[in-house]
């Protein structure tokens, strides 16, 4: 790891509901991330409405098409247009998911899980360590919500993921969400989770809400974050020194305002809590029990 | 298409396996098939392969996959789709066109966009309704403003920079974002009266008139990048046509002199103003 990766503060997932409201009143917002593929087309309405935010925006490329644990060949055709994109955008570094979501000739789109094996891990972490290079920018797989485990997994999710971000020397895309819904849908300890990834790594952190059926819990982008969600980022991110923050929201739209609103939540952990330490754990859920108030 | 070379054996039968439950169709209900391609139940099939959790058997965890698999698909093409989706209704469109369509051609490329454009071969080779001549057209012109939003405008053609002697020779063609439609009624019409209403409107109450008549239709984007439909006369059709497959003016004139006298007096009146609203709308370009 050798460039810093800027903290750009707080930033919210840019969706075209929202342009005419963002567009008219230039929201003091830190940053915006894009989802990269709805961009990478030859041109029309979204890459104009692309540069009017470019004007007033940082933006950071986070793409869902990668699928680096897929069994075919990387897709220099897809990494071409991938690339081209930073230029204009200017992204400080490009984030994808680590999963797979293609075979030969056939392509799911979808984040589908990835069996944490030795061998997988040397597979991805090669493939990861040339979509960096290849892109010349800091590369950050994030970590996926997930709804089934394989018989085959030698390892957790925690120990997958850090292996591979390591091997690979890259960066990780934390979803503190993810983390959320995982450790429900599989019944692990999401503090065992952050306890047990190597924090520098870590360049962004992701937080969004999801659906709680009882039996499962989807990661649907489409509802506030929860609590127990909100005091995973408070025990996550005083850890950091301190990495730009992302609220992802994708469906059952609110308005902008009210969108900055819910990300502005996390400025009250960030601040409460930039001077407390690891092990004042005790302490720090008191403080995020009282901004829960 | 290929595996990749180091893909591990143990990573790749899992993923083929995968692949293979989450594209298979789910029923009404959202089901998964209780039967796995090899035959055996999937309860059992999905235990080779899954852990179950302590709330969930294994084949009910995959069954999450198989059905955000068909309602992530299905819901965009209902987007790229709307007239389509309005003709049949949500219920309708996803079992007569959109899951036989992702049956038969299903996603290949990574980009969403993409996700409908087999869909109009597909209305070709399989749908077998007797209104399948509207629904190709809708089809057609549904797909038609999805390319237009993002297709790329190339530099437009400025007759005012271009010497005279070369514009005769140089061939020249329509922006990729143009399309044009010679059409037995006024579907631009009907499309923009159905798309007022939700889709559910139209299950109850009756379909705008659909007027027939001979029309000519060109979808593009302007200046601003809003797309817009005109009608267009039928020799200004003719020849947009010829440029669309890259035509010099001279060819224009060759053309128009093969053609009957009405034609030729149309084109003479009216030339001059087509050319400067083709030139003001920006759509054409240099080949």
């Amino acid at each position: 790891m050798k460039k810093e990766i800027p903290n750009l503060g707080i930033g919210v997932g840019l969706r075209p509901v929202h342009y005419e409201e963002i567009f008219r009143d230039k929201p003091a917002i830190d940053w915006f991330e894009i989802i990269s593929e709805n961009f990478m087309v030859d041109g029309g309405k979204p890459l104009e409405n692309l540069q009017r935010i470019l004007e007033f925006y940082p933006v950071v490329q986070h793409g869902v098409s990668l699928a680096i644990g897929s069994p075919d060949p990387l897709d220099f055709d897809y990494l071409k247009r991938l690339k081209a994109l930073t230029k204009i955008t200017k992204t400080p570094w490009v984030s994808d998911h680590l999963c797979w979501g293609r075979l030969p000739g056939a392509n799911y789109h979808d984040l589908l899980p990835l069996p944490y094996t030795k061998e997988v891990i040397d597979y991805v972490a090669e493939r990861a360590r040339i979509v960096q290079d290849y892109l010349e920018l800091p590369f950050a797989l994030e970590n996926l919500s997930s709804y089934v485990g394989y018989k085959s997994d030698e390892m957790s999710e925690w120990d997958f993921y850090s292996a591979i971000v390591e091997k690979a020397d890259i960066y990780m895309m934390l979803d503190v969400n993810n983390i959320y819904v995982s450790s429900r849908n599989h019944d692990f300890d999401p503090n065992t989770y952050l306890d047990n990834i190597p924090i520098e790594r870590i360049l962004q952190i992701h937080l969004a809400g999801h659906t709680d059926y009882d039996a499962y819990v989807l990661d649907t982008h489409d509802a506030y974050v929860r609590d127990e969600v909100w005091a995973l980022y408070g025990e996550i991110y005083p850890r950091t020194k301190g990495v730009s923050t992302l609220l992802e929201w994708d469906d059952n739209f609110i308005s902008f305002q009210q969108t900055w609103d819910e990300a502005l939540k996390a400025k009250a952990y960030q601040k409460k809590l930039e001077t407390t330490k690891k092990s004042d754990v005790k302490l720090m859920r008191g403080l995020i029990h009282e901004v829960h108030q | 298409m290929t595996f990749d070379a180091k893909v591990p054996t143990e990573l790749k039968e899992i993923q083929k396996w995968f692949a293979s439950i989450i594209t298979r169709p789910i029923d009404s209900n959202s089901k998964m098939m209780p039967i796995s391609p090899s035959g055996l139940k999937m309860i059992d099939e999905a235990r080779k392969y899954i852990l179950p959790s302590p709330t969930m058997q294994a084949d009910q965890r995959i069954q999450i996959y198989n059905q955000q698999y068909w309602w992530r698909l299905i819901t965009i093409l209902q987007e790229n789709f709307p007239l389509v989706t309005c003709l049949f209704g949500y219920d309708g469109f996803n079992q007569t066109i959109a899951v036989p369509y992702l049956v038969k051609y299903p996603p290949s490329h990574w980009s969403l966009n993409l996700l409908g454009s087999t869909l109009l071969k597909w209305v070709e080779e399989d749908y077998e309704g007797d209104d399948k001549a509207l629904v190709f057209d809708a089809v057609a012109v549904d797909y038609a403003y999805n390319d237009c939003f993002f297709a790329e405008k190339k530099e437009a053609l400025n007759f005012s920079i271009v010497h005279v002697e070369e514009l005769s020779v140089k061939k020249i063609t329509l922006q990729p974002h143009v399309h044009l439609f010679e059409l037995d009624y006024n579907l631009f019409e009907f499309r923009s009266k159905m798309l007022e209403q939700p889709v559910e409107y139209w299950i109850e109450n009756d379909f705008p008139p659909l007027t027939k008549g001979k029309f000519y239709f060109i979808l593009y984007r302007n200046r601003q990048d809003y797309i817009l439909s005109d009608t267009l006369d039928h020799v200004a059709y003719q020849i947009l046509e010829r440029f669309s497959q890259g035509s010099s003016i001279d060819g224009i004139c060759e053309w128009l002199e093969a053609q009957d006298e009405k034609t030729c007096e149309t084109a003479s009146l009216n030339m001059q103003k087509w050319f400067q609203d083709w030139t003001a709308l920006q759509i054409l370009s240099l080949e």
